[in-house]
């Protein structure tokens, strides 16, 4: 019927009108974290509990995102997102909260771990498809991240934030991609925690 | 081995051109069958790319698709998107048909990846049927069923995508091993060809040489043997492997030497046996000639004694009849009466006939010897012909008969040539016209026609009303000692000397006798001589001196020397009854005697004298001085061989005179030599 090349442009037309689709019409969040406890409990093993914070993501973070990093982010992943925050007694050890990028099969769903400071703490691929998550999930490259904010994460990528810059022991290049991806998902999650529930987690961290 | 090959039959230049022709066949057909190939495993290769690449695409595309499809999937399955659901259940179906329509090639890893793209189809269905749940899961409430539910629907996905990835990566692996193999062969093809083509090359190489060794080398040693036989004239059938018809040639050429070798010994032979009979003949030949040499020596020895004979008899006989004739005259002189007048007259006339009948023989046989010699002076052929008819006018008067000479105004008067055989002949001729002429005339015509360079031809013709000839006769008048008829022979005297002389000596000038006859009515002798113009010598010319015609004689001494007393006393007449003073020597000695007292105006110089002979004698006149040693000496003998007048003159004498002594021609002579100033005693001898 249609040519292959103008297929592929329909198809990738489709993926846009997906992606931008408002989700908070359908008043459910698709970047849930599935398993909330065991997730708590892998990244906290001394928690003794946990609060979520649901809050609504809206079109005018696209404006806070572009203010605060210096190169645009795609991210049209608006509506409703939960953060978790794990306790151990009654003080805070720190955020968890799951998120989706573009993957190269699908959406890769990250779950992170932060510091109370928004310092990057661990995380995990809730889904991805892409066969170079062993690698990225090894323990020298989430060690290369930990305790990164925002500036220092910005380092792992070139100037435009399209493309993973650093050189990292044991990473092949074939998964600086997925690396770039998850970098980029770091940065999203802090400016949107930050934004969305900076207020809440000022009072966690007095 | 090698004489294995030796025996075996050659082969003809067809079969080995054949084989030639084949080698090379295979040889082109080999390479353009490997160039073939190799263009159409390059095409295929070509193909089996293009067509990677082609399955490349539209794997890439499905990728595209499967993308499209999970990102709708996990928007459906995250957030129960009953939109998003329905985008990637139609993507999955339109992603099931077309696996299910899609085709591998064959050539590598097919079973992997056809078992692979059925499970695919299959995962997408188990897929679709998970994305439908989620979309009635919208009601479930309970997080475990949900939990479970998305850990199946990732477990799906995930091998769905690792399945799709295997076939990719498979695709595109074999497609870059083709199209590395592609540029490998391309890359090698070249080396290749270069290869092919230097085996092609050796291989024509090859061929070329054997068919040399086999074609060109048999030619070759064929000539080579051939060149020695030519060189060495022999040489040996050469042991050719090569082809049958240059073995036959071969074969055939040495046959023919062979043969010609054969002929040619025989030939040889033949010419051997030939010399030996031609040396055989030479010898013999050579044998003859020297007999015939000595024999033409003895000849000639006889000849030159014949010679020396006939003019030691023409001597001889010429000095008595010069006394006796001389006598005669004498006698007639003296007063006789006319019965002796008549008997003297019978003498002379005898004796005249011996002189003319000695000399006819003795012209033949100076013609028989080659040795007449022919004077080359200016003459006048008018007064000759008119001397010679006045001189045989009253011989032909006797007998009644009108004698006539009538000269063509075109003759020329003075001509170059030897007048005394110019003479003999004409008067031989007129003689002969009176002696067979009874009645009417004899008429003497002389005529000339100008020829090149200043030459004639002039034609002296003799008529008369004779008897002529028969026709018969007339071709053999002209042979010596012929005469026409025997009976004849009686009634008019002679031995048929004189027409044989008469045609010797006009063949001799250069010309030739001939006669036409009517027996019964008188006959026409002729003969024509070729003689040059002359010019007018006056009277007699000598260095261009000139002799008056009447000299003054009376008065003058003359010295005789003459060893024959009847011929002193002859001419010792005949001088002084002319008035001259005349003294007598009998030799040499006695003459030189004389000269030492005596003062002579001329000497009359006898040649055959004992002693010292007229030469030597003249040589020693010559030798003294003054006036003495200039006088005229005019030499006086019977000896008339050709060659004498020139020893004479060699000897200093100025004239010559034979004998028998004719009165008038010495006394004309003498007179004529004397009137001359001593100065111009020049000899008019040739």
């Amino acid at each position: 019927m249609f040519s292959k090349r103008l297929s592929h442009l329909i198809h990738l037309g489709m993926l846009a009108v997906l992606i931008g689709l408002p989700f908070k019409l359908h008043a459910v969040a698709y970047c849930a974290l599935r398993d909330p406890m065991l997730a708590i409990q892998t990244f906290y093993p001394g928690f003794t509990s946990y609060r979520s914070y649901l809050g609504v993501v809206g079109p005018d973070l696209r404006r806070v995102l572009d203010e605060t990093l210096p190169y645009q982010l795609h991210f049209n992943e608006f509506g409703k997102h939960t953060l978790y925050v794990a306790y151990a007694g009654e003080k805070a050890i720190g955020l968890v909260h799951a998120r989706s990028e573009k993957g190269d099969w699908g959406l890769d769903e990250i779950v992170w771990s932060f510091n109370m400071d928004l310092t990057v703490r661990d995380f995990r691929f809730q889904r991805s498809r892409s066969r170079w998550k062993d690698n990225l999930q090894d323990e020298v490259f989430k060690q290369a991240l930990r305790g990164k904010g925002i500036e220092g994460l910005l380092q792992f990528l070139d100037a435009d934030g399209s493309k993973f810059s650093k050189q990292i022991s044991g990473l092949p290049p074939e998964a600086e991609k997925l690396a770039a991806t998850v970098v980029r998902s770091a940065l999203n999650t802090i400016v949107v925690t930050e934004y969305v529930w900076g207020d809440r987690l000022q009072v966690g961290r007095e | 081995m090698k004489k294995k090959e030796e025996l075996k039959p050659n082969k003809s230049i067809r079969r080995y051109l054949s084989f030639v022709l084949l080698g090379t066949l295979v040889c082109g057909l080999s390479i353009s069958g490997f160039f073939s190939w190799n263009f159409t495993m390059l095409e295929r290769m070509q193909y089996e790319v293009s067509s990677q690449s082609l399955t490349l695409r539209e794997l890439q595309d499905l990728g595209g698709k499967l993308d499209l499809l999970l990102v709708s999937a996990d928007l459906s399955i995250g957030a129960g998107e009953t939109y998003s659901a329905q985008i990637a259940i139609n993507l999955s179906r339109e992603l099931r048909k077309y696996l299910k329509n899609m085709e591998f090639d064959n050539m590598f890893a097919y079973e992997a990846r056809q078992f692979r793209r059925l499970r695919i189809i299959e995962l997408l269905s188990k897929l679709e049927q998970q994305i439908q749940a989620q979309v009635e899961f919208t009601t479930v409430t309970h997080d475990e069923d949900r939990t479970g539910l998305l850990e199946q629907f990732d477990a799906v996905s995930a091998e769905i995508v690792l399945l799709f990835e295997q076939i990719f990566e498979a695709t595109k692996k074999h497609s870059e091993q083709m199209s590395s193999a592609l540029v490998a062969r391309r890359n090698n093809s070249f080396g290749t060809y270069a290869m092919v083509l230097l085996i092609y090359f050796l291989a024509n190489a090859i061929i070329v040489d054997w068919s040399f060794r086999r074609i060109a080398k048999p030619l070759e040693v064929v000539t080579q043997r051939v060149n020695r036989v030519m060189s060495h004239g022999k040489g040996l059938l050469p042991s050719l492997k090569g082809p049958l018809e240059i073995s036959r040639l071969a074969e055939n050429f040495f046959l023919l030497v062979s043969q010609l070798e054969k002929k040619v010994a025989e030939r040889t032979q033949a010419l051997l046996e030939k010399a030996e009979t031609l040396e055989q003949e030479i010898s013999d030949r050579k044998a003859a000639k020297t007999e015939l040499v000595h024999a033409k020596e003895i000849a000639e020895k006889s000849n030159k004694v014949k010679s020396e004979f006939l003019s030691v008899m023409s001597h001889e006989l010429r000095t008595p009849m010069n006394s006796i004739l001389g006598a005669l005259s004498l006698i007639r002189e003296g007063g006789i009466n006319a019965q002796q007048e008549t008997y003297i007259d019978i003498a002379d006339k005898s004796g005249n006939e011996l002189i003319d009948l000695l000399g006819e023989i003795l012209d033949i046989s100076r013609i028989g010897s080659e040795v007449i010699e022919l004077k080359n002076e200016d003459f006048n052929i008018v007064e000759l012909v008119n001397t010679c008819t006045e001189m045989l006018q009253s011989q032909g008067q006797e007998k009644g008969l009108r004698i006539s000479a009538a000269i063509d105004p075109e003759v020329p008067h003075f001509v170059i040539g030897d007048s005394s055989r110019v003479r003999q002949i004409l008067t031989n001729l007129i003689g002969n016209a009176i002696k067979f002429t009874d009645r009417g005339f004899v008429e003497i015509q002389v005529s000339a026609e100008a020829i090149d360079n200043g030459n004639h031809v002039l034609c002296f013709s003799v008529t008369d009303t004779g008897i002529g000839i028969a026709q018969a006769d007339q071709s053999r008048i002209f042979e010596a000692f012929t005469q026409v008829d025997s009976s004849l022979t009686r009634r008019h005297p002679g031995v048929g000397l004189g027409l044989s002389v008469c045609n010797k000596l006009a063949e001799v000038m250069g010309g030739r006798c001939g006669v036409n006859s009517k027996l019964g009515a008188g006959s026409n002798f002729w003969f024509i001589i070729d003689l040059p113009t002359g010019e007018n010598p006056l009277h007699v010319t000598a260095g261009g001196q000139s002799i008056p015609a009447n000299p003054p004689t009376i008065g003058n001494r003359v010295l005789i020397v003459e060893d024959s007393e009847s011929n002193q006393l002859v001419a010792h007449a005949m001088l002084s009854t002319a008035g001259y003073k005349v003294d007598v020597a009998s030799c040499g000695f006695e003459a030189l005697q004389k000269f030492g007292y005596k003062h002579y105006d001329l000497v009359l110089m006898d040649l055959q004298m004992p002693g010292m002979d007229g030469f030597e004698t003249t040589s020693v006149i010559r030798s003294l001085p003054g006036r003495k040693g200039n006088l005229p000496i005019i030499a006086f003998s019977a000896n008339t061989f050709e060659g004498i007048r020139t020893r004479c003159k060699n000897a200093g004498m100025n004239d010559y005179i034979g004998k028998p002594l004719i009165k008038d021609t010495l006394l004309t002579k003498i007179g004529r030599w004397i009137s001359l100033p001593d100065k111009q005693h020049k000899s008019v001898l040739a």
